[in-house]
């Protein structure tokens, strides 16, 4: 049977890990699961909730100290890498993932159509804040701009990958650019991409933790930065 | 008047403390030298401004302090953007060492008793890869 790793960066998410947690699939069909939780150095203990969950499916890895959303990324697939899996899915902490999706994202991935998946919250934006969407659409477009591949939605969270996918895609952004790090490596590895439509959750606490517009003018410069710099 | 003295005093400390750093480490290395080229030019410059003047027009520019401000400005970007370059690599140096002790630190949360199917298969794994 072949092994999907769940990728979930945690930073400061007590209060919501337990419930995103004991809400994902107890089973996917054709795949044995593995919930692999970064722990991103947080310091409200976040990890001490994922201990007491209860779950032998659940992995913790702990960053001693915050590297950011990227950081932890890296390090959910360099994991997922370490230990062979097939298929590796990115997940949010912060509830803003519908549980039934990741078996769309992975459906793709099974089925040999794609490399790599993202899920897009953009191909049906309702309940989306109307100044979410034209912020990912700015940021959609500065993506393609800098690296050459049009997505609806550059900054999702709920993103698949099938073993070529993890063992060519190399992270070197750590913060909250990753997810424009992530397109630019789908087109720098030449994967088969595909986009399927996901449903986003918004709640008071996921809207105040997500990604918001003046988030979006650090993540151009960074990513700018990181163009000038690349080496 | 003002910005000669300024200047003088400037360059007059920096040298100083290159001059004590050489004293400190007995090494006269490139990246001394630079510092002392570049102390004794403002030293120069504000004692002799016309000495930059030839400099300026082979650049192209009116005036010698046009010129100086050019370079300052040049050499300044070229700083920052080493800085940057260094300070990237070091960030994603300390992200692949945390990266690496958190893999190999890797724990399993143990089942309930209740949910478990194999009770004693639960304590807590270090090292699970």
């Amino acid at each position: 049977m072949s092994q999907l790793v769940i990728v979930i960066p945690a930073y400061n998410e007590a209060r919501v890990i337990g419930n995103t947690l004991a809400h994902l699939p107890r089973a996917i069909e054709g795949v044995s699961m593995r919930v692999v939780v970064v722990d991103d150095g947080s310091s409200d203990g976040t990890s001490d909730v994922v201990r007491g969950c209860g779950d032998d499916r659940i992995v913790l890895l702990r960053h001693a100290i915050n590297r950011g959303l990227g950081g932890a990324l890296g390090t959910g697939l360099a994991y997922a890498r370490q230990i062979g899996a097939d298929f590796a899915i990115t997940y949010d902490a912060d509830g803003q993932h519908a549980p039934e999706d990741i078996a769309v994202v992975l459906g793709p991935l099974q089925n040999g159509q794609a490399d790599a998946v993202i899920g897009s919250r953009l191909l049906s934006p309702k309940g989306m804040p109307g100044y979410r969407i034209v912020g990912n659409w700015g940021l959609n477009l500065f993506t393609y701009l800098l690296f050459g591949l049009w997505t609806t939605d550059s900054q999702s969270g709920l993103r698949g990958f099938n073993r070529k996918a993890i063992d060519s895609i190399k992270l070197r952004m750590d913060r909250m650019e990753v997810s424009s790090e992530f397109i630019k490596e789908i087109r720098r590895t030449r994967l088969h991409f595909l986009e399927v439509p996901i449903r986003a959750i918004y709640s008071e606490y996921s809207l105040a933790k997500g990604q918001k517009n003046r988030n979006g003018i650090n993540i151009v410069l960074r990513l700018l930065l990181y163009r000038l710099l690349e080496d | 008047m003002g910005i000669r003295i300024f200047a003088i005093v400037f360059a007059a400390v920096s040298l100083a403390w290159v001059v004590q750093r050489f004293r400190r480490t007995r090494r006269f290395t490139i990246e001394l030298m630079a510092w002392l080229v570049v102390f004794s030019g403002i030293g120069l410059v504000v004692f002799v401004p016309r000495a930059t003047d030839r400099f300026a027009f082979w650049l192209g520019v009116s005036s010698g302090f046009n010129a100086l401000t050019f370079i300052a400005v040049t050499t300044l970007l070229l700083l920052v953007f080493r800085i940057l370059s260094r300070l990237q690599k070091v960030e994603r140096d300390l992200t692949r060492l945390i990266r690496a002790y958190a893999v190999d630190t890797a724990v399993q949360v143990p089942a309930r008793p209740s949910e478990s199917t194999k009770p004693s298969a639960s304590p807590a794994t270090s090292g699970d890869k």
